[in-house]
């Protein structure tokens, strides 16, 4: 885990529009979508949007639809925890205006730059504020863009792809979090709780992401020794059934039945002897058993 | 000549009223039966746990085979010990295990088809000798150790003398089951029956004192710092041997939601259906279950109510804590109650997943037990003996009847022979003697066809038994094949499986600051100090945990919920386990005082919302008060049914 977050940070340094995977520099000529053969949000059927998420989304988006969910999946969860009151102790440690014309990943750039985060972290929240407005405000339009691409193809809702941007997003949130820190945020009387409750939200996001890569080990173990045991079972039950006499019970059965007649006949002749002698003793008359 | 034939015939008439045949006749309407319509389905798993644990009395371990016939012979249910023959009485035990085993499996596809997927879990006990040399059970599997809400023990019953076959005794034979249940929950939902909800009659004191035993053991594990709790054997072991008896608060059958009293199942022989057994005696492939409609479909419909009115958290919380104790020591008071620190409900997250990935493993082990003795050749050859034995009854039967009516004749041919020779007085001519010379040779031919009955009833019955010796033993060599197959087979992966997920635990764990700690609990302004697993604070309780302190008097007090400064501080749950009983509080506490609205649950009576001012009791909260519930409580709310049910003793 550190060492992707040191190699995005490096990669963000390095190559700035590379912060996320398949995105272009944003130097670099304009996107392929605004241009070329792409859908366009039209297309996706976008809902209704402010003017400021239409155009930080145009303005974002990169020419793959990969490239593109994956830059709105960082966004929405580095928005993560971010509630109005913890916008607020940023808006109240951020220096410095974001230009309105700046497009995120550029933000993104500038909130990974170790640089920055060291010799100036108020720039830094600044730039987490903005990052952190788009995802809050635009959260429909994200939202919205993420559900259309994910139609168009259903393998971005890998979960193994998921748990990676949620990595991502977790680092940006990390260094946010520093920058407060460095700027004693967190022991402000006004806005200490709020930082306080974004950490634990950001513990409790980290507990997901690695939850969900536990739990996709352990699925894995659970049906691999499940399966095993299932065949060794069966082939046990088998070999149980295959053994002893089946017809036990049968055979059992029939010299019950067997040895019942036979003493059927014994008692039967024995008693009508008995009842023989008892009337010819007194010389009644005498009448067989039916 | 005339006064010695009356005299024959009088002792005649006499022993054949004395020996009129009793025709094995049940119970074609189970006590069990008499329910109020379905109960709504239970959708959801309690955490990291089942909902249900079938136990039963599976096999016995040669070494514990003599001690278990005789206690089985020494100990008999709805007739007197004396006169039954031990090779009788063993060749009847035996075969009470074969056919629970069977029939056990009734009870648990019928939860099974109205529970959540992995919601039951089957748990045979093999009978075996403990260090002491007494007769105890072991289960076999390790379903035991998951954290459950209800088990049920099951066993099927008969009166150790089959000469009594065709009497009033108890009897699994043929078309007639008598099933002996007894219902256990943790005595944490239930405390003011230390957790028992349900008995068959005779099996209620033991039940009681095994429940009542589990509860102040598990208190005194708590006492050491541990939440593990000892294997309970079978109820059913437990009267065997005469172990203890505690008689509890007890009701008849209910569907719940009545008062915390023990309910009482009455001994009934049960008459399987015909229809299906029928079909068995004909096809023994055909898979149909003869206990299904009469039974086993009523009691799963009562313990699905039961599961409603049980808090299943709190059911399954002490068991979930040892169970996450075996995977991580530290979190195990967490695991009761829960933790408000990401870092730990994180950590328990993952502890948790151990336990399911467990609870699957244990439900293919279950299917599988089913299959190999429900659908495999053991299932056939007990479906063939269940038709044999049919049979067989129907053919005493038949034969009783007939021997009533050539019983009934005889009393009626003495009768009239008697009443000729009384109407004669002194003046006897031919025709007199000629007719009763008839009348009584009628009799004595009646008579001596209905002796020739009975004695042929009689040897059918000892004969087949006989003859069923080596079937039950090739059953019995069957089912132990099939116990002992799965048992080396899972127990050797259950063990590399544990390893396996403890080793990816122990992977993926990053280090937390706080775990749960030791410390010490106060409860009472005595000063008296207990033991608190949980969080602390300064050396005191502090936060979330479990709470255990015993009193001067002897009696103890269970605290889970949250605590400040040591004392009960926030919503909670108590038992306290005194000398009459056990009482429970849930609601909210003040510095160690109840305070609000609190449930209280004692025995003999349904739960009461009581005010309480700082410990102070200000009598019944207002209607419709609820007091905070240390978990989201049971499932749903049921509606309150009571029954009036006939022929339930309490």
């Amino acid at each position: 885990m550190i060492l992707r977050v040191i190699a995005l940070s490096a990669a963000l340094m390095v190559l700035p529009a590379c912060a996320t995977a398949q995105m272009p520099p944003p130097e670099a000529t304009t996107p392929a979508f605004e241009t070329s053969s792409q859908p366009s949000p039209a297309d996706y059927d976008i809902p209704a949007a402010n003017e400021f998420c239409i155009t930080q989304m145009i303005r974002l988006q990169d020419g793959s639809l990969a490239g593109r969910h994956q830059f709105f999946t960082l966004v929405r969860e580095t928005g993560r925890g971010a509630d109005p009151v913890f916008r607020e102790a940023l808006a109240a440690y951020g220096q410095g205006q974001v230009p309105a014309e700046a497009r995120m990943v550029e933000v993104v750039e500038a909130i990974a730059n170790p640089v920055t985060r060291q010799v100036s972290p108020a720039i830094t929240v600044a730039q987490a504020a903005h990052l952190i407005r788009f995802a809050r405000e635009c959260e429909t339009e994200l939202d919205g863009q993420i559900a259309a691409l994910e139609a168009l193809d259903p393998s971005l809702a890998n979960g193994l792809y998921l748990q990676s941007m949620g990595e991502d997003a977790m680092f940006l949130r990390s260094t946010l979090l520093d920058a407060l820190y460095r700027l004693a945020a967190d022991s402000d009387p006004q806005h200490g709780a709020a930082i306080a409750a974004y950490q634990r939200d950001l513990v409790a996001q980290r507990g997901d992401v690695e939850f969900a890569a536990f739990d996709a080990e352990i699925d894995q173990i659970e049906a691999m020794v499940t399966g095993d045991l299932e065949k060794r079972l069966e082939m046990s039950n088998q070999q149980v059934a295959e053994s002893g006499d089946a017809g036990a019970v049968a055979s059992a059965q029939a010299s019950a039945e067997i040895l019942t007649a036979s003493q059927r006949e014994q008692s039967r002749t024995r008693i009508a002897e008995i009842l023989r002698q008892m009337m010819w003793d007194d010389g009644s008359i005498s009448v067989g058993f039916p | 000549m005339i006064v010695r034939r009356f005299f024959g015939l009088v002792i005649i008439g006499l022993y054949c009223l004395a020996g009129c045949a009793s025709t094995a006749t049940g119970s074609s309407q189970s006590a069990m039966l008499i329910a109020p319509g379905h109960a709504a389905p239970i959708t959801q798993l309690p955490r990291a746990g089942t909902l249900v644990v079938v136990r039963y009395p599976a096999m016995v371990e040669a070494d514990a085979e003599n001690a278990y016939h005789q206690a089985f012979r020494a100990s008999p249910i709805g007739g007197r010990a004396s006169g039954i023959n031990s090779m009788d009485a063993a060749q009847v035990a035996d075969g009470i295990l074969v056919k629970s085993n069977y029939f056990a499996l009734s009870l648990y596809k019928e939860l099974r088809e109205r529970l959540p997927e992995q919601g039951v879990l089957l748990s045979p006990h093999v009978i075996a000798l403990d260090e002491t040399g007494a007769l105890t059970s072991i289960p076999i599997t390790e379903a035991e150790t998951l954290p459950s809400v209800i088990t049920v023990d099951f066993a099927t019953y008969s009166f150790p003398d089959p000469e009594r076959m065709m009497g009033s005794e108890p009897l699994t034979f043929g078309d007639l089951l008598t099933p002996l249940v007894v219902v256990h929950t943790d005595h944490r939902a239930k405390a003011p029956t230390h957790g028992l909800i349900l008995a068959s009659n005779p099996l209620v004191a033991p039940a009681g004192h095994t429940a009542r035993m589990a509860a102040l053991t598990s208190v005194e594990m708590l006492e050491a710092g541990s939440f593990e709790s000892s294997a309970r054997e079978l109820d059913f072991i437990t009267f065997l041997r005469g172990a203890g008896q505690h008689m509890p608060a007890t009701q008849g059958l209910a569907f719940g939601g009545e008062a915390h009293a023990v309910q009482v199942y009455p001994v009934e022989k049960i008459v399987l259906d015909r229809f299906a057994l029928r079909q068995i005696s004909a096809t023994p492939d055909a898979k149909i279950d003869p206990l299904e409609r009469v039974f086993s479909a009523s009691l799963a419909e009562r313990i699905i109510g039961q599961l409603h009115t049980l808090d299943l958290e709190r059911a399954g919380m002490v068991q979930r804590a040892a169970a996450v104790s075996r995977f991580d020591p530290s979190l195990g008071a967490l695991a009761l109650v829960g933790a408000e620190d990401p870092a730990l409900v994180s950590r328990l997250r993952f502890a948790e997943r151990l336990l399911e990935a467990e609870r699957t493993f244990l439900a293919v082990q279950s299917e599988k037990i089913f299959e190999g003795v429900h659908d495999g050749k053991m299932g056939y050859q007990t479906r063939q003996m269940l038709g044999a034995e049919f049979d067989i009854l129907e053919q005493r039967r038949d034969l009783a009847r007939q021997q009533n009516t050539a019983t009934a004749l005889a009393v009626l041919g003495a009768v009239a022979a008697v009443g000729v020779a009384s109407a004669t007085g002194d003046s006897v001519d031919g025709m007199d003697v000629l007719a009763i010379d008839v009348l009584s040779d009628l009799t004595f031919m009646a008579a001596g066809h209905a002796f020739m009955l009975n004695s042929e009833n009689k040897a059918l019955g000892r004969n087949f038994m006989q003859a069923m010796v080596p079937a039950l033993e090739e059953q019995i060599t069957v089912q132990v094949g099939l116990l002992d197959g799965n048992e080396t087979i899972t127990a050797v992966r259950f063990e590399d499986f544990r390893a396996q997920l403890e080793a990816r635990y122990s992977e993926s764990l990053r280090a937390v600051d706080t775990v749960a700690g030791d410390c010490a609990y106060k409860h009472d302004a005595d000063g008296v100090l207990g033991r608190w697993q949980g969080e602390c604070a300064n050396g005191l309780a502090e936060g979330a945990g479990v709470g255990i302190l015993r009193r001067a008097d002897g009696t103890s007090v269970e605290y889970f919920g949250h605590a400040e400064d040591g004392r009960p501080h926030g919503v909670g749950y108590l038992v306290e386990h005194r000398q009459a009983g056990a009482r429970a509080m849930e609601g909210r506490f003040e510095h160690g005082a109840p305070d609000g609205p609190v449930r209280v649950s004692e025995a003999g009576r349904t739960d009461r919302v009581v005010m309480y001012d700082q410990g102070a009791a200000r009598g019944p909260a207002p209607l419709g008060t609820e007091p905070p519930r240390l978990f989201d409580g049971p499932p749903e709310v049921m509606p309150h049914q009571t029954l009036a049910l006939a022929g339930e003793g309490a």
